[in-house]
C-alpha cells in the first residue's frame, strides 16, 4: 500500500514501472519481459478460466431461470428479489454467522495459545513434532475428516458420549438437536483447520524481534505482560490476516455440515454455501442460486471491508 | 545458458519470431489431430455392418436388419455412449464389462462409458445434468427408479413402450421377469422408460449371533409391527450401547417407504404431496417411539449401520442387497435376511435401475439394442456377485448357489407373492422432494417438534405438481 501510494503521489501510479516506448527499452529487458509472461501465463491463465470467467458467468446466470436443461428465459431482478423475500435464506445466513463467529473466535483464539505455547514453552524437538500433528488434518480431505467425527459424535454409540458419560455426562445429542449441531460443525472444522492457523502464527512469533522482548524482561515485565504489551500488538497484523481468511472460509463450510449433519436438524446447521448447492444442483434452479452466489460475495466484501476499517484500530504495523 | 536457451545462435529476431509461430502452430495443429482422433470415436476402416439387430419401434414385422441401418455413421462403425454413475468401487469395471460384453457381440459398434462421478442417486442426476448442460448428447443413461419421473416430464429420455411391445426378443425375456418388478419401474403415465438390468426390494436384515447371544428367535416372515417392535426390545440395551434396530438418516427408499407402504398409504398421491395423512402419523409416531424407548439409536448414515450392523450394536436394519458386498468384503457371515414387518396391509417396496434411452441420440434403435441387451442371461449372469438380477432364471440359480445369507431366494420370491409399492415416490424434484421430508424428519426425531407439527410443516413446503 505504501510503495503504491508513493507511486500514485509521483503522479505516474503503476505505468511508472512500464517503459513508455517498448522501442526505448533495453533488449535485455524486453526478454525478461517476455520470459515473465511466459511464467505468469499458467497460473495467469488458469486465473482466467477458473475464477473470472466462471464470475462472470454466474453475474449472468443471476439474471435468468434455468433449470440445465430448458433454454434459460431473462428474469432480470427476479431472482435477487426472491433471495431477499426468503425466509430460509434467511435462517441460513443466521446459522452460517453463527457458525462463522464461533468458528473464527475459537480458531484463531486456540491456535494463538497454542502456538504460543509451542514456541515459547516447549523443547524444539516436541515442538517440531506438534506442529506436524496440528497441520496434518489440515492436509487431510474435509470430507474424511468429517466422516469421522460423525462416528465418534454419535449421541447413542459414539466415543465422546462414551467417555463424558464416564463423568457423570447425560447423552448429548451432538449430530440432531438445534442447539448442538452448529457447535459440532464449529468443531470438526475448527479441528481440520487449525493447523494452518497455527503455523501462521508461529511464522508471526518468531518475526517478532527478540531484542524488543529482551530489552522488556530487563524492564521487569513478567511474561503475561510481555505477551499483551509486546507479543500480541506485534501479532495484530497476523491476527488480522486469520481473522478475515478465517471469516471467509466459515462462510464457506461444505464438506462438514453435509457429512456431520446434512445442514440440520432443519436449517440449524446449514450454511450458505449448501443451501446454494442445494438450490442449484437439488432443485435445478440455476439462476436462483447464481443470485444466492452473487450476494454471498457481495456479503464477504463488505464483511472484509468492516474488517479492514475496523482493524485500524488495533492493528500495530510497528 | 539462458541467453542461449533464449535465443539460439545465428537466429535474427525476425527469423526467431518466425520458427516460434511456426512451432507454435504445429503444435496447435497435432493437439488438434489428436483430439479429434480421440474425439472422433470411431476407427479403422469402414466395414459393412453384419450383426443382426431389431425392427425398429412401432414395425412389428420382426424382420431383422444392420446396426448401420439402426443409426450411427451410416456405414462405418456405430458409437454409442452411456453416462453411468460412478459410485467408486466397482461402478467403473461394471460399466466397462457391460461395454466390452456388447462389442464382442457386436464388434461393428465401438461402446463409450461415460462415467459421472457421485455418492449418491441425487448428486448423479445433478452432475447429469451438468455435463448434458456442457454439451454432451449420450445415447443411454444408466438411471434408477427415483428418475424416472425427472427424465420423463423434461422429455429426456422415450418411452421404450414401443420397442416392448414390437420387438419379438422380449417375449421370452418378459415371461423371465417377475411382472412386480416392471411394475416398481413404470412411470406414472404408465409408460416404461427402461427395462430394469438391476433391482431392488426392501428386506429387514438381522445379525444372527445377536440374536442368538441375546436368547431371541429368528423372525418369521409374517411377524406384524408389534412383533417387531418386542423382538428389537429383546435385543436392546442402551446402556451397553446396543439397539435392536436403526435407520437411515437421508434416504426415503430405506428409511420411510418401506413403513408407509405397509399402512397402505403412500408419499405422494400422483404428484400432490401426502405427507401429513394418517398413514403417515401412524409410521413417524411408530419410528419416534422406537427412539424414545431406547430401541433404536439415532438415525445415523448407511455406512455406519453396516459397520455396527456388523459389531452387534445394531441388531436389524432395513436394505435391498446392496450390504452384502460390503459384509463379504470382510467375511462377515453372521446375518440373515427376512420381510419387513406387516402392518395393515403388505406390499414390496422395489426400485429398479436400467438403460434409458435418450432423446437426443441419433441412434435409439442401436440403443435399444444395448438396454436389450443388458437384460440377456449371459450379461446378467456376469452381474457381480450380491448384485440383482432381473430375470428370473438367473436368480434362482444364484439364489442356490449363495450360502449366505440363507434366505436370499426371499428376494425375488416376494416380488412374485406380494404386490409392489407403486407408483414409487419419485416425484420430478426428488432431491429437493426428499429434502424437506428428511429436514422435518430431523426436527421430529429430534424431538424438537411434535409428530403432527412437523408433518404439518412437512406437507406445507413439499413442492411436488408444479
Amino acid at each position: 500500500l505504501t510503495s503504491t501510494k508513493s507511486r500514485k503521489a509521483s503522479g505516474a501510479g503503476w505505468a511508472a514501472t512500464l517503459p513508455p516506448d517498448a522501442s526505448t527499452q533495453p533488449p535485455g529487458q524486453r526478454r525478461w519481459d517476455r520470459a515473465a509472461i511466459g511464467f505468469l501465463a499458467p497460473s495467469g491463465i488458469g486465473f482466467l478460466l477458473f475464477v473470472i470467467f466462471p464470475a462472470v458467468m454466474v453475474f449472468g446466470l443471476s439474471a435468468v431461470e434455468w433449470n440445465l436443461l430448458s433454454p434459460a428465459r431473462f428474469v432480470g431482478w427476479d431472482n435477487y428479489l426472491r433471495a431477499f423475500s426468503d425466509s430460509r435464506l434467511l435462517a441460513v445466513y443466521r446459522s452460517t454467522a453463527l457458525m462463522a463467529g464461533g468458528f473464527v473466535v475459537l480458531n484463531v483464539g486456540l491456535a494463538l495459545l497454542l502456538a504460543v505455547f509451542l514456541e515459547t514453552r516447549m523443547p524444539r524437538w516436541l515442538s517440531s513434532f506438534f506442529r506436524m500433528t496440528f497441520i496434518f488434518p489440515f492436509v487431510v480431505s474435509a470430507t474424511a475428516v468429517a466422516m469421522i467425527w460423525r462416528f465418534m459424535l454419535h449421541q447413542d454409540l459414539g466415543l465422546v458420549n462414551f467417555y463424558l458419560g464416564g463423568f457423570g455426562v447425560d447423552k448429548i445429542n451432538w449430530l440432531g438437536s438445534s442447539f448442538w449441531a452448529p457447535i459440532s460443525v464449529v468443531i470438526a472444522a475448527t479441528w481440520r483447520s487449525i493447523g494452518f492457523s497455527i503455523l501462521i502464527f508461529i511464522a508471526g512469533l518468531q518475526a517478532i524481534p527478540q531484542d524488543v522482548r529482551e530489552a522488556a524482561m530487563v524492564d521487569g515485565a513478567n511474561a503475561w505482560t510481555r505477551f499483551w504489551r509486546i507479543t500480541l500488538p506485534l501479532l495484530s497484523p497476523t491476527v488480522l490476516f486469520l481473522v478475515i481468511v478465517n471469516t471467509l472460509g466459515a462462510f464457506q463450510l461444505f464438506a462438514e455440515p453435509v457429512v456431520l449433519t446434512s445442514g440440520g436438524p432443519g436449517d440449524a446447521s446449514r450454511t450458505v454455501v449448501q443451501f446454494m448447492y442445494n438450490t442449484g444442483f437439488g432443485s435445478f434452479q440455476m439462476g436462483y442460486a447464481s443470485a444466492q452466489a452473487v450476494l454471498l460475495l457481495a456479503v464477504l466484501v463488505v464483511l472484509t471491508f468492516l474488517q479492514f476499517r475496523l482493524s485500524k484500530r488495533w492493528t500495530f504495523y510497528g | 545458458v539462458r541467453n542461449r536457451l533464449l535465443h539460439p545462435r545465428g537466429q535474427t529476431d525476425r527469423g526467431r519470431r518466425s520458427s516460434q509461430l511456426s512451432r507454435m502452430l504445429g503444435l496447435l495443429t497435432a493437439i488438434a489431430l489428436v483430439a479429434a482422433a480421440c474425439g472422433s470415436g470411431s476407427g479403422g476402416e469402414p466395414t459393412e455392418t453384419t450383426q443382426p439387430t431389431t425392427a425398429a419401434p412401432g414395425d412389428d414385422s420382426g424382420s431383422t436388419t444392420t446396426a448401420s441401418e439402426t443409426g450411427g455413421d451410416g456405414e462405418g462403425q456405430s458409437t454409442l455412449e452411456f453416462i453411468y454413475p460412478n459410485f467408486g468401487g466397482g461402478s467403473e469395471d461394471a460399466a466397462n464389462l457391460a461395454a466390452e460384453t456388447f462389442m464382442d457381440a457386436y464388434p461393428d459398434v465401438e461402446v463409450v462409458p461415460i462415467s459421472v462421478a457421485a455418492d449418491s442417486w441425487g448428486t448423479f442426476f445433478a452432475n447429469t445434468a451438468t455435463v448434458i448442460a456442457g454439451g454432451a448428447s449420450p445415447d443411454l443413461i444408466h438411471v434408477p427408479t427415483e428418475a424416472i419421473e425427472f427424465l420423463r416430464v423434461n422429455e429426456l429420455a422415450i418411452p421404450i413402450t414401443p420397442y416392448m411391445e414390437n420387438d419379438p426378443d422380449m417375449e421370452a425375456t418378459l415371461a423371465d421377469i417377475a411382472p412386480g418388478i416392471l411394475d416398481g419401474v413404470t412411470a406414472s403415465n404408465g409408460d416404461l422408460y427402461f427395462i430394469p438390468q438391476g433391482w431392488n426390494n426392501m428386506v429387514m436384515y438381522y445379525n444372527t449371533a445377536r440374536f442368538e447371544e441375546a436368547g431371541v428367535e429368528f423372525p418369521s416372515e409374517d411377524w406384524t409391527w408389534e412383533e417387531f417392535k418386542e423382538t428389537a426390545r429383546a435385543l436392546s440395551d442402551p446402556e451397553n450401547g446396543q439397539y435392536g434396530y436403526a435407520w437411515q438418516d437421508v434416504g426415503l427408499f430405506v428409511t420411510l417407504a418401506p413403513w408407509i407402504a405397509n399402512t397402505g398409504g403412500n408419499l405422494l398421491d400422483a404428484c400432490e404431496a401426502t405427507l401429513d395423512t394418517p398413514e403417515m402419523h401412524e409410521v413417524v409416531t411408530f419410528m419416534k417411539g422406537l427412539l424414545d424407548e431406547g430401541i433404536s439409536p439415532t438415525p445415523m448414515s448407511a455406512g455406519d449401520i453396516f459397520t455396527r450392523f456388523m459389531t452387534g450394536e445394531v441388531a436389524m436394519f432395513g436394505a435391498g442387497l446392496w450390504p452384502m458386498g460390503t459384509f463379504a468384503e470382510p467375511g462377515f457371515e453372521d446375518y440373515d435376511v427376512t420381510r419387513w414387518p406387516t402392518g395393515s396391509t403388505y406390499q414390496t417396496v422395489l426400485g429398479g435401475d436400467g438403460f434409458a434411452i435418450m432423446t437426443t441420440s441419433d441412434q435409439p434403435d442401436l440403443a435399444w439394442e444395448f438396454a436389450k441387451f443388458s437384460v440377456t442371461p449371459e450379461v446378467q449372469a456376469n452381474r457381480p456377485p450380491g448384485g440383482s438380477v432381473a430375470l428370473r432364471s438367473v436368480a434362482e440359480e444364484r439364489a442356490a448357489a449363495t450360502d449366505v445369507p440363507a434366505n436370499m431366494e426371499l428376494f425375488y420370491r416376494s416380488v412374485e407373492e406380494f404386490p409392489v409399492f407403486n407408483p414409487f415416490p419419485a416425484p420430478p424434484l426428488y432431491s429437493e422432494f426428499e429434502g424437506v421430508v428428511t429436514r422435518h424428519l430431523q426436527l421430529i426425531f429430534g424431538g424438537e417438534v411434535s409428530v403432527e407439527e412437523g408433518l404439518a410443516n412437512m406437507q406445507a413446503e413439499a413442492v411436488t405438481c408444479e
